[in-house]
């Protein structure tokens, strides 16, 4: 009887010691004072120590990492008041010295007086988890950070289009706090209009791919300012299975303009080329079919053309200086030359024009030879007068002003016309940029002369600059250096 | 008696070519750069205006608005000429109630036989 009841024992030890060498954690066992007194397969597997290597000895001077020891201590503590340990992560150390990381779970062995005499401790190898854990959290820190400095508009909605998040550039468009936007819909957010726009577009796309549109609207309530919009929109899905929608916000509103100007530009160009091409057309065709007796006249006719011709000439170089200085291709060619002769020919080719109401004066002189490229900025006085006949239609007079000292020669063009608004004034020397202070009002024109002028006197480390007031008329100011070799 | 032609162009050389075309066909024709006022339109009463549809300052839309709106001006045909493109211009003729349009350069026979065809 006594027999058999050992043999019991000893198959069901055999049967838990074969469970415990076959599960994958660590099992192993130490008396209070840390001495290891078992060790399963699983823990040679893990910490790398032969059961032979580490029975008897303290596993603190084994497995344990010098920064966690405290961690050890204040537990050894706790195990000599019979406290419950929670489970717990730590991290250990292998034989080989390869830090890894371990979730333990400690129970007491106790005595059959229930003393507790030992623990029984296992611990999983979580390094893999742990590492995937660090990867997917700085990955989360990195996709946060790129979030909140990105230069467009995110918010995240949940299904009932309420913000779940938003990044600060959306709050900087539609100048809400994160807070104002946390649980409330793109209603109580946005303008009406703009919100019902998103929804909109939202409503009529199929949910589960990701897809963009362009609106133009007001975002901001404060500022009502309207822009366009670039928006793009993509599902996403939240913890617990939640679905909602990823909103990427853009303005497009510089690059909308840009097209607008190109195509006004391409629109102008074409005028610009045809005006001049229909007189030639015109009186190439009166020449051609019509009986005109008198030499005069027929001369008369030619010269027009050849005018239109030389008109047509400047409008084709203007586009390919354009196209020159956008490439980096215009080259300067110095001269010395006097600038007030200059300025006293370009003048006077002006008043003798038949159909100018304004008459150009020239007030003062420079009294200046300068070292310059004389067509370039026969060409910047040229444009500066044109602009300012242009745009000053009924006036009597625009004065050229004329000044210098040592290192410098002064010149503004001064018309009393329809002036420029301070906004305009802003961006009149970008290129294409043409200004219509009032829809009834358009002047014709390619809007790349203040940009070329510009340009020119940049190329020559001048400075080009304006003032007006609208209804007033405009004062356009150049100073030029004299250049290296003046006189 | 000549039919009266009224020319407004800011384009001087069209504006006289315009005038030497259509003295030789036998019209009558008064050319302007532009005008600020609609009595220059109703003293002279023309049988057609022709007009450039971008001038400086006053544009061809508000002249075409301002003889539309007059009731001395309104019934008279006006012609739009422009060297914008012919889609812009076709809009721009619907928009202002002008009668026919003809974009920039022309031939003289097309222009000839459209005034002809407005002054009948």
């Amino acid at each position: 009887m006594r027999k058999n009841k050992k043999n019991k024992t000893s198959v069901n030890l055999q049967l838990f010691n074969s469970i415990i060498n076959s599960v994958d954690d660590a099992v192993y066992s130490t008396d209070l004072e840390g001495r290891v007194f078992s060790w399963n397969k699983g823990a040679e597997r893990i910490f790398k120590y032969k059961k032979s290597e580490i029975l008897g000895t303290v596993f603190v001077d084994k497995i344990v990492p010098e920064d966690k020891k405290e961690e050890v201590l204040h537990i050894k503590s706790l195990v000599k008041a019979g406290k419950r340990v929670a489970p717990y992560e730590t991290a250990r150390i292998t034989k080989n010295k390869k830090r890894i990381y371990v979730s333990v779970t400690l129970s007491y062995i106790k005595n059959k007086y229930k003393k507790n005499i030992g623990l029984l401790v296992i611990a999983r190898d979580i390094t893999e988890r742990r590492t995937i854990e660090k990867e997917r959290n700085n990955l989360l820190k990195e996709l946060n950070q790129l979030i909140s400095v990105a230069p467009v508009g995110i918010g995240f909605l949940d299904e009932n289009l309420r913000f779940m998040r938003v990044n600060k550039k959306l709050t900087e468009m539609d100048g809400i706090s994160i807070e104002g936007h946390l649980q409330k819909s793109l209603w109580e957010v946005f303008p009406r209009d703009f919100a019902t726009k998103i929804v909109e577009n939202i409503e009529s796309h199929y949910q589960k791919d990701t897809y963009g549109f362009e609106i133009n609207g007001i975002i901001n309530k404060k500022s009502r300012q309207g822009a366009y919009w670039s928006i793009m929109c993509y599902p996403v899905e939240f913890s617990q299975g939640k679905t909602g929608i990823g909103m990427i916000l853009q303005d497009i509103t510089e690059q909308k303009l840009l097209e607008k100007r190109k195509d006004d530009f391409l629109s102008m160009a074409s005028h610009e080329l045809k005006t001049p091409v229909a007189t030639i057309k015109a009186f190439t065709q009166i020449l051609m079919y019509q009986k005109i007796d008198r030499i005069k006249k027929r001369r008369d006719y030619l010269n027009r053309i050849s005018n239109q011709v030389e008109k047509l000439t400047k409008t084709v170089n203007d586009l390919l200086d354009i196209s020159r200085i956008r490439s980096g291709k215009l080259s300067i060619l110095k001269e010395k030359f006097s600038f007030d002769s200059l300025v006293e020919d370009i003048v006077a080719n002006y008043n003798d024009v038949k159909g100018i109401s304004q008459k150009i004066n020239i007030v003062g002189h420079t009294d200046k030879s300068v070292f310059a490229d004389r067509d370039m900025l026969q060409h910047v006085v040229n444009n500066l007068l044109n602009n300012a006949i242009r745009y000053s239609p009924g006036a009597k007079a625009i004065e050229l002003f004329l000044d210098s000292d040592s290192y410098y020669i002064y010149f503004s063009v001064k018309d009393y016309g329809v002036g420029i608004s301070h906004e305009n004034q802003k961006r009149i020397f970008e290129s294409f940029y043409r200004v219509i202070e009032n829809d009834a009002i358009d002047y014709p024109g390619l809007g790349i002369g203040l940009y070329i002028s510009q340009e020119i006197v940049k190329m020559h480390q001048g400075i080009i600059s304006l003032k007006s007031e609208l209804g007033k008329g405009s004062t356009f100011y150049v100073k030029l250096p004299i250049g290296n070799i003046a006189l | 008696m000549k039919k009266r032609i009224m020319a407004i162009d800011d384009e001087q050389d069209i504006l006289d070519a315009l005038e030497v075309i259509l003295k030789a066909s036998g019209y009558s024709v008064k050319t302007y750069n532009n005008i600020s006022s609609i009595d220059e339109v109703s003293n002279y009463n023309p049988d057609l205006v022709i007009l450039d549809v971008l001038l400086v300052g006053n544009s061809g839309k508000v002249i075409c608005t301002m003889i539309r709106s007059n009731p001395k001006t309104e019934k008279i045909p006006i012609l739009l000429l422009s060297a914008h493109p012919s889609s812009q211009l076709k809009n721009i003729t619907k928009k202002y109630n002008a009668t026919a349009f003809l974009p920039k350069p022309f031939d003289l026979d097309v222009l000839l036989a459209v005034v002809r065809k407005l002054t009948s």
